[in-house]
């Protein structure tokens, strides 16, 4: 009884999910993503959590363009009153608030699939050019060797696929951060076990190559084949990148984006992106890397 | 609402992120803004982020020696701004705020931005002056 009951209810979500309004869905998504991971400082916050909340309890207020514009101008002002230290998906948020507003207030389904699918082009078009031309030390590996002995959001990773172990983790760490005006490192060397080479490798040219390809993919409808499977290589970027990069509210932005811009005659791309939703948030509070080295 | 803006209006997110993208590329050139900050989307591509770069003020004595003074909590965000975005005149700012300070005594303050970066093969890291400025003595401040 339970399991058909289970069925019934799986598949009343996913007609439910189907039926629902792109726009509606899309505008639904990034209140509670505004509710999960708020942002701003004391006199943004509670202002964007109080209309986030007006949205999501009453269906008519996420509708209104007035809405989408005080949340643009919050969501502005947060980059404004920290600028320029704010994370790059602050901007972003801002111009998906923006395209919020002009949707609603033109009625127009279009403009949110052309936004979704523009902005997520540029946002990987960019990330493609600064790693593969601009930034002068990706390529060669120097920033994933750097970033995952460095940042101790990296630490599990490092220690569980890097073959690292905690003592030369910490020896390296010492040696990279040493360099402060007379601090030297002579004497000390920066050891990679094999495993750790093969993961920075790995690392490079994955996440460029993967990058490089949604860029693609949202931006030109050619070549079909990859047109078509841009919802896949993006669910597939947020289900991995994520499980690692410390950034949950840009994955999230991701998602929504996806799925406003999505093909609604292909079933599985709903569900696909409310999934990679769910693993970013489950990414954010299990400590998955950690619970799998103890 | 005219046709135009109608037809314009759902350019203009897309468009924004252009702006913002060239601002990002011009002030990353010019005044040697972290490329992870400002709207141009190039996080995690560069080891030159905010936590690379290193921001010291020294007071200069009659004789030209410099002594290098702490910087104190509460210019943190200054300090921040700074490192990331090192144009002359947040240099300027800076080391005119730390003249005023008792720990300054008086003298003109000297401060320096550098960046770490680091060797291709040994990964030894070594430091590259991206930014310095000198304020006079302030004589309001106690020697």
């Amino acid at each position: 009884v339970l399991r058909d009951d289970w069925r019934a209810t799986a598949r009343g979500l996913a007609v439910d999910l189907s039926a629902l309004d792109a726009v509606d869905l899309a505008s639904r998504l990034t209140l509670l993503n505004l509710m999960v991971g708020p942002v701003g400082r004391w006199y943004v916050r509670p202002a964007v959590l109080l209309l986030c909340a007006a949205g999501l309890l009453l269906p008519t207020v996420a509708r209104l363009p007035s809405l989408w514009l005080w949340l643009t101008w919050l969501t502005a002002l947060r980059v404004l009153g920290s600028w320029p230290q704010v994370d790059n998906h602050a901007y972003l948020l801002s111009y998906w608030c923006l395209a919020l507003a002009i949707t609603h207030a033109l009625d127009n389904g279009r403009v949110l699939r052309l936004n979704g699918r523009l902005l997520i082009a540029l946002v990987f078009v960019l990330a493609t050019l600064q790693k593969a031309v601009f930034a002068p030390d990706f390529l060669d590996g120097r920033f994933f060797r750097f970033t995952f002995v460095t940042d101790p959001r990296f630490e599990a990773v490092t220690r569980l696929v890097g073959g690292m172990d905690a003592a030369t983790l910490e020896q390296n760490r010492q040696f990279l951060l040493r360099d402060r005006h007379g601090d030297r490192t002579e004497g000390r060397t920066f050891t990679e076990p094999p495993a750790f080479r093969a993961m920075v490798a790995v690392s490079t040219w994955s996440v460029l190559a993967l990058e490089a390809l949604i860029g693609m993919a949202f931006l030109v409808s050619w070549p079909r084949a990859l047109h078509r499977a841009r919802d896949a290589l993006l669910i597939a970027f947020c289900a991995t990148t994520y499980a690692v990069a410390p950034v949950p509210g840009f994955g999230w932005l991701l998602v929504v984006m996806g799925i406003a811009q999505a093909d609604e005659r292909q079933e599985w791309v709903r569900p696909g992106y409310l999934v990679a939703w769910a693993l970013i948030l489950a990414y954010e509070y299990v400590p998955w890397a950690s619970m799998l080295l103890d | 609402m005219t046709r135009w803006t109608r037809r314009a209006l759902p350019w203009v997110p897309t468009l924004l992120l252009l702006v913002i993208a060239v601002a990002h590329a011009v002030l990353v050139h010019r005044y040697d803004l972290s490329r992870w900050l400002g709207g141009g989307f190039g996080m995690f591509s560069t080891t030159d982020s905010s936590s690379s770069r290193h921001v010291h003020a020294f007071t200069m004595a009659d004789d030209g020696a410099r002594t290098e003074i702490e910087l104190p909590a509460e210019l943190d965000e200054l300090v921040r701004h700074t490192r990331v975005l090192p144009t002359p005149s947040a240099v300027d700012r800076l080391s005119a705020v730390i003249a005023r300070l008792p720990g300054a005594a008086g003298r003109p303050v000297h401060v320096e931005v550098w960046q770490t970066t680091y060797d291709t093969v040994t990964m030894a890291p070594s430091s590259r002056l991206l930014r310095a400025g000198t304020t006079k003595a302030v004589p309001s401040a106690t020697r």
